[in-house]
């Protein structure tokens, strides 16, 4: 799933979290940074001042006496250190002894540093050199002035106090992170009944008012339920759709009295042929020979099946474009019917016919034209059946979504070759004295099982009967 | 039952030549020997309704009339017809091969009596034809004219 799959909604939402989230963790680096840096600053001045005070005090002995105490109050160790310690508690470790040897060199007076020790824990070290004052030299007369004596060392324990500092930036974080999501949780349920559910229902609304415009239907505004720029879309669709199935309607009852004229200034003149053979064949029969007569029968026959083919061209053009009424269908309740209607057939021929118990009912399709389906397919196979008992199967599959229905019979076939030709407007296989027939009844099945999203084929072979293949869906689309 | 088949005239307005054999065949079969006027457009229709006004013709006692005619059209005649009070009484049987639901309604609107589609097959058109000289002349009880 790519992110252009998703809803506006959770793009939004996806894009604030990512703004939050980079922004609280931005603003935690820099809140640790600026802390650590003050704190490193804090420590380096405490140990300073320190130091610098020590170096001011001259009795040794209470110099001991003010480390001790402030090591008590701060948890810093702060003690004198020497190179040549006279008392052993002033012997250097191996960091004082380094620093020092420094000193002595380079004449520095400060150092400082964080130093990880043997047992891996941090320390912040500071060193202050001691050197020989003026002062020094009336009580020990060998020492020259500026000579390094000494140290002071202090030796803060770091991580204990940058815990602390890490707990506070931690506690921070988690305080901004709560704040993201509780954040975020508000703007996604603000977003989806701000947003998400108005356009959602808008979207709705406005593919199943497409859909009532396709089928030609007096279709309804769809609310309005806010002056946003949800509420200005569906006002701009309601106008779109007005217009649009103003337009539609329009052009199909342009098409309509259009067909019905054709069909009816094309069937005046057939009504007149028709007519006026039967007036010569009723007034004049008697003067012709029996040639005669014969030709004003073929006249007429001829008339009546243009009459024929001109409504069955009309009801081709009306599929899929004049709606009839829809509902739920039991085919089995169409196949009844068909089977009532051809009742007459049946009987003359002595068929056989086996309808499944399974027959489904359909969802939301047009009566008359599942009537017309199985009516066209259940008649022709009488029709082409030269069998003395034509046996006939209508029957029904579930296929998911969708039923698969077929109509074998044990008729003449057909040669596989011809297959699409069948299903084509004025295509017969056959001659018309053979098989009666237009040629429009297969394309007129077909016409109908493809205008319901479903598809139709046939399985044959000369002589060994044909089987019919539909597929309708479960609940027609409209 | 028959009823009383009363010596009325008929006049027939219809441009199609066809139409008016096969209607005057259909009447032929019913054998109510009624005389039949015909009138081939709206205009010729006019001029025999003002002569039926100057009393220089019989007035019919059934019309049959075309909608869709060449010139002066169907609505026309019917509009002239319902608006004079010697013609406005007789009844007056569209007679015609539009549907449209707009003509249905102006000719009733106008006072036309019934408004029939001609069928498109023959044999319904021949029935429909006798059927309407048998009701309007037959069981139909008209109003005193002329």
């Amino acid at each position: 799933m790519s992110l252009r799959d998703l809803g506006i909604g959770t793009k939004l939402i996806l894009a604030i979290t990512v703004v939050i989230v980079g922004i609280s963790s931005a603003g935690s680096v820099v809140i640790y940074t600026y802390q650590k840096r003050s704190l490193d600053e804090q420590i380096l001045e405490r140990s300073r001042t320190v130091a610098e005070l020590l170096i001011q005090i001259e009795d040794h002995r209470l110099i001991s006496r003010v480390a001790e105490e402030f090591n008590k109050v701060t948890g810093y160790t702060l003690k004198q250190t020497s190179l040549e310690p006279v008392n052993p508690r002033n012997m250097p470790d191996e960091f004082e002894a380094m620093v020092m040897r420094n000193f002595r060199e380079n004449g520095e007076t400060e150092y400082y540093a964080v130093v990880t020790s043997e047992d891996g824990r941090r320390y912040f070290r500071y060193m202050k050199a001691l050197r020989t004052k003026e002062n020094c030299i009336s009580c020990h007369p060998g020492y020259e002035v500026g000579e390094l004596r000494g140290s002071i060392s202090v030796v803060a324990p770091y991580d204990t106090i940058t815990a602390a500092m890490k707990r506070n930036t931690l506690s921070v974080l988690i305080i901004l992170q709560i704040l993201a999501i509780s954040t975020i949780g508000v703007l996604y349920i603000l977003s989806r009944k701000i947003v998400s559910e108005p356009l959602n229902r808008l979207i709705r609304e406005m593919e199943g008012s497409a859909r009532e415009i396709q089928r030609g239907e007096e279709v309804r505004d769809i609310p309005v339920s806010s002056r946003d720029e949800i509420g200005r879309l569906a006002t701009a669709f309601n106008n779109l759709r007005r217009s649009l199935s103003e337009s539609f309607r329009r052009k199909n009852e342009a098409i309509e009295s259009f067909v019905y004229s054709i069909s009816h200034d094309l069937k005046a003149p057939l009504r007149s042929i028709e007519g006026f053979s039967i007036a010569l064949m009723e007034d004049y029969g008697d003067r012709l020979n029996s040639e005669g007569r014969h030709y004003i029968n073929r006249i007429v026959s001829s008339a009546r099946k243009m009459g024929v083919l001109i409504d069955e061209l009309l009801e081709y053009s009306r599929i899929g474009r004049i709606n009839l009424q829809r509902g739920d269908v039991s085919t089995s309740e169409v196949v009844e019917l068909v089977l009532e209607d051809n009742l007459y057939e049946i009987n003359r021929r002595g068929a056989e016919v086996k309808v499944a118990e399974n027959m489904p009912v359909l969802k939301n399709v047009e009566k008359q034209r599942i009537y017309q389906i199985f009516s066209n397919l259940i008649s022709n196979a009488l029709k082409y059946n030269k069998s003395s008992t034509p046996e006939i199967e209508v029957g029904c599959m579930d296929q998911g979504d969708r039923y698969l229905f077929y109509v074998k019979d044990n008729g003449i076939g057909f040669d596989m070759r011809y297959h699409d030709k069948i299903f084509e407007i004025f295509q017969r296989l056959h001659r018309e004295d053979e098989y009666s027939g237009t040629g429009v009844g297969l394309a007129i099945v077909k016409k109908i099982v493809e205008t319901y999203g479903g598809r139709i084929w046939a399985e044959s072979e000369p002589g060994k009967g044909s089987t019919f293949y539909f597929t309708l869906p479960k609940e027609a689309e409209v | 039952m028959k009823g009383v088949v009363r010596a009325i005239d008929i006049l027939l307005v219809e441009d199609s030549q066809d139409d008016i054999e096969l209607t005057l065949r259909a009447f032929r079969k019913n054998n109510l020997g009624n005389s039949i006027h015909i009138a081939r457009d709206g205009r010729e229709a006019l001029e025999f309704l003002k002569q039926v006004e100057e009393g220089r013709a019989q007035t019919p006692g059934l019309i049959l009339l075309d909608l869709k005619l060449p010139g002066v059209d169907g609505i026309e005649v019917l509009r002239y017809i319902k608006s004079r009070p010697s013609l406005r009484r007789i009844p007056v049987v569209m007679l015609t091969t539009s549907k449209n639901d707009r003509d249905i309604e102006t000719c009733y609107d106008l006072g036309a009596n019934s408004y029939i589609v001609k069928p498109v097959s023959f044999r319904e058109f021949m029935e429909t034809v006798k059927n309407i000289q048998l009701y309007w002349i037959v069981t139909n009880q008209p109003p005193v004219v002329g």
